[in-house]
């Protein structure tokens, strides 16, 4: 867990949530408005081209897609579930990564029920503890937390699949991260197109949604959490 | 993807399991206060009576009716804009979540920029909510739970359902004021634990600061935004 402390020393001058529980303070916002128009050029080019088509393909089509990108993230799921002490959904993780393999994860062949809950580095790191950091846009990589963000480049490197040495596992390897763009992008394509094209702001609303879904999405009822709206209440008294 | 990065995300809701489970949580939560409650022999303050929580219910059920109705009528546009200023009055207190939206610049408002804020954010509001009315027609609401949130809030969890089975189900919740003795107003909605009234907070808190904290910019461009989709809508019935 040396990373770990690295990151949490790096994270350790995050700013404090302002009175709605989003932080204004933002060091970086010259840097992330620019990367983030960056990232808008490439949807506009690339994305949101490739996922139109995506959405012109037959729905088992699409599905398939989707099922392999989900596919090809269970050895990471599986690796972090362990490191998170979660033996059941790890051992579920290889199961299904195992049984989807025979259509090359394409075909979903296990029941419903026994799906693995998708976990990454990052949700392993929030689970020792290690503070949240920045938010910082990255070029193709998008929004996230100083800690999300090296939390993908671990992921991304100690993905099981870029050590197996067949040449399918290296096409798969390479294959996947364009698949998982462009499916993500094509299944939530009214969502997405929503906050570029009818946003005063999409930079912002985007921030703030992101920081809002990571901050909820451990314990939403965590009583222990100050209500953002009190401090509204607050001050009309 | 550029957008949304990572599992963590807005987007991301192929992790159904995790609403489910704190929906069970929440539900769990709620009835083990109860049962504290009446074993302790505890009154109820006046607000945290069921009859509170069930008016609530009762509410939001309504509202629901109400959009559904009008979703159904082949009425006119300013037919249903009229309809939609009278659900924004009969059922939000439309300067508290107005006010809201601009955080502390509210305060720091003339009266004059105030009433052109309200007349502005109502305005984008309406024309947003009645050019979606076409995708309300294919939603339902389904009903999950409601419980008290501190002294001044109940949280009604509800599921939204697309019946073309073009969007996952989506987790809802309505945050409603409970003032004692005053009657109760939605003041939020979150979907999939991301807050609207937020969000919009800190958009227009941010094109705000990015023009020096003048409140007459977020209006300006709130106003064009109101014009565009007023042309959006008539040029898509014309």
């Amino acid at each position: 867990m040396t990373f770990a402390i690295l990151l949490a020393s790096l994270s350790a001058c995050a700013s404090a949530p302002d009175e709605l529980g989003v932080a204004n303070s933002e060091p970086y916002e010259d840097f992330n408005r620019n990367m983030f128009a960056f990232n808008l050029k490439v949807d506009d080019i690339v994305v949101e081209p490739a996922a139109k088509g995506y959405l012109k393909l037959p729905q088992v089509s699409q599905d398939m897609l989707t099922n392999f990108s989900e596919w090809t993230s269970l050895p990471s799921t599986s690796l972090n579930s362990a490191l998170q002490g979660d033996a059941e959904n790890s051992a579920l993780g290889v199961l299904s990564f195992l049984v989807n393999g025979l259509t090359l994860g394409m075909a979903d062949l296990t029941d419903d029920t026994d799906d693995p809950v998708q976990t990454n580095f990052d949700d392993t790191l929030r689970s020792y503890d290690v503070p949240q950091g920045h938010y910082v846009v990255l070029p193709l990589l998008g929004p996230g937390s100083t800690r999300s963000h090296s939390a993908w480049l671990v992921d991304t490197v100690t993905n099981p699949l870029r050590f197996a040495s067949t040449p399918a596992a290296s096409t798969i390897n390479t294959l996947s991260t364009p698949v998982r763009v462009v499916s993500f992008r094509g299944n939530h394509f009214d969502l997405i197109n929503n906050v570029k094209y009818g946003s005063l702001d999409p930079y912002s609303r985007t921030r703030s949604m992101y920081l809002q879904y990571d901050a909820n999405s451990v314990d939403v009822d965590d009583q222990s959490k100050d209500d953002p709206f009190n401090a509204f209440i607050q001050s009309q008294e | 993807m550029l957008l949304f990065s990572h599992k963590n995300n807005p987007c991301h809701l192929g992790d159904q399991s995790r609403p489910i489970l704190q929906r069970v949580i929440g539900q769990g939560g709620f009835l083990i206060w109860l049962y504290a409650v009446l074993l302790g022999g505890m009154s109820l303050p006046a607000y945290a009576n069921s009859d509170r929580l069930d008016e609530g219910v009762a509410m939001i059920n309504n509202l629901v009716s109400s959009i559904q109705d009008i979703a159904e009528q082949q009425s006119s546009t300013i037919e249903v804009h009229d309809q939609t200023n009278q659900i924004i009055d009969q059922y939000f207190d439309y300067e508290s979540v107005a006010s809201f939206t601009i955080g502390p610049y509210w305060r720091k408002a003339t009266p004059e920029q105030k009433q052109n804020y309200l007349k502005t954010f109502r305005e984008v509001l309406i024309v947003q909510v009645a050019n979606n009315f076409d995708y309300f027609r294919t939603l339902e609401y389904r009903h999950v739970s409601a419980a008290n949130k501190g002294e001044d809030w109940i949280i009604i969890d509800g599921i939204i359902h697309d019946t073309t089975n073009t969007y996952p189900d989506a987790q809802i919740a309505w945050r409603i004021r409970n003032i004692a003795g005053k009657p109760l107003t939605i003041f939020d909605l979150s979907v999939e634990n991301v807050s609207m009234l937020i969000t919009q907070k800190d958009e227009n808190m941010a094109i705000i600061r990015q023009n020096a904290g003048n409140i007459d910019a977020l209006i300006d461009l709130l106003s064009e935004r109101s014009n565009e989709l007023r042309m959006a809508r008539n040029n898509s019935e014309s």
